[in-house]
């Protein structure tokens, strides 16, 4: 996959996104968005900065879930100032996978979100890793 | 609310397997002559033959699946299954048994949930023990307490194995959940032995999500 580096608005972070993915960003929110408009299935990696938060969520995966649709906790993983988590839910009818990760960066509390339709998740999970791992902290 | 919705649409419906699958044989509009009598008596069945709208949508997915598939739990207090069968609009789960048992049923899209409820499947510890080496029928005995266990409390084997309809595509995934000391999945040993390794729920549901893409048509429009 070919990718490149992003900047993360309202941080000095970066993440490597898809060169041919849709890319959105908003920083008055704190918002970049990158979705797969090209291929048959919709992936999307979106982060966003609560800079009022400035540790991890004493309970990351009660915070993920919010404002999902019949969300299912699927796993929780913590460690070197990350938390992730993975859920399935319904979005726009279909069924969802998500893989989130928790990161504090000096700004605040980054949360990075890769999102893809459940049916194509055995391809796309390594995706959601690659990207998700690809976070690079100012310090 | 538009979208799909969790609940059963017929909490009622609470029937033994084979009213089920008359219902479902009903929805192909081959009703079973011994069971028209009972379908009708308990308002599965009306005066023309037809299924009623409200258990039409869960009986053509008994009746004429797309894909099924098999949960089966062996844990102290027993062995369990259940079938889920998946149609154009609905996912089904019956228990198997003798007996009568509430039928749920959900919106397609809601499958993986429904896997989920069934098998129990999510977070786990991962305490980084090693591999060890049994049988499926040792691991299922001592998962029964008929035999020793080579780990510490209880512990659960599940199953789940799907096909489609036309029969060439299918799969499963086997999984030990010991709780506290977290899941395995059974991999090649020696022998008849197979090697029984630790995995994190991640991997287990991207292993499910074989059965998830031949089961679900959540593809977006092009």
């Amino acid at each position: 996959m070919n990718t490149l580096t992003q900047q993360i608005p309202g941080t000095t972070s970066t993440v490597r996104v898809p060169a041919d993915w849709r890319t959105t960003t908003d920083p008055g929110i704190g918002l970049l968005a990158v979705e797969d408009m090209t291929g048959r299935f919709a992936s999307s990696l979106t982060t966003m900065l609560d800079p009022t938060q400035h540790a991890l969520s004493q309970a990351p995966a009660r915070a993920a879930m919010a404002g999902l649709v019949a969300p299912a906790l699927l796993d929780t993983d913590g460690g070197e100032g990350r938390a992730d988590v993975l859920v399935c839910h319904l979005a726009g009818g279909i069924s969802a996978t998500a893989k989130q990760r928790q990161v504090v960066v000096p700004e605040g509390l980054l949360v990075l979100t890769f999102t893809a339709a459940t049916s194509r998740w055995a391809v796309l999970a390594p995706v959601a890793d690659e990207l998700l791992d690809s976070l690079e902290r100012s310090s | 609310m538009t979208g799909p919705v969790v609940a059963a649409p017929n909490p009622e419906l609470v029937v033994p397997r084979r009213l089920l699958r008359a219902l479902g044989a009903a929805a192909r509009g081959e009703v079973p002559a011994d069971a028209r009598p009972e379908l009708s008596e308990r308002g599965l069945l009306g005066p023309d033959g037809l299924v009623p709208e409200t258990v039409a949508a869960t009986a053509v997915a008994v009746g004429s699946p797309l894909v099924t598939v098999r949960v089966t739990a062996v844990r102290p207090s027993g062995t369990g299954s259940a079938d889920i069968w998946v149609g154009a609009t609905r996912a089904v789960l019956h228990p198997e048994g003798q007996g009568s048992a509430a039928v749920v049923s959900v919106h397609r899209a809601l499958l993986p949930q429904l896997i989920v409820r069934a098998t129990g499947l999510g977070p786990r510890p991962r305490t980084g023990l090693p591999a060890f080496g049994a049988t499926g029928a040792d691991v299922a005995a001592a998962c029964r307490g008929t035999a020793p266990a080579p780990w510490a409390g209880d512990a659960e084997l599940w199953r789940v194995a799907w096909r489609n309809s036309a029969g060439d595509a299918g799969g499963d995934v086997a999984v030990l959940d010991r709780g506290p000391e977290g899941l395995w999945r059974p991999g090649a040993g020696q022998g008849q032995e197979l090697t029984w390794s630790p995995v994190d729920a991640g991997a287990v549901w991207q292993a499910l999500a074989a059965l998830f893409a031949l089961a679900l048509d959540d593809r977006p429009a092009v």
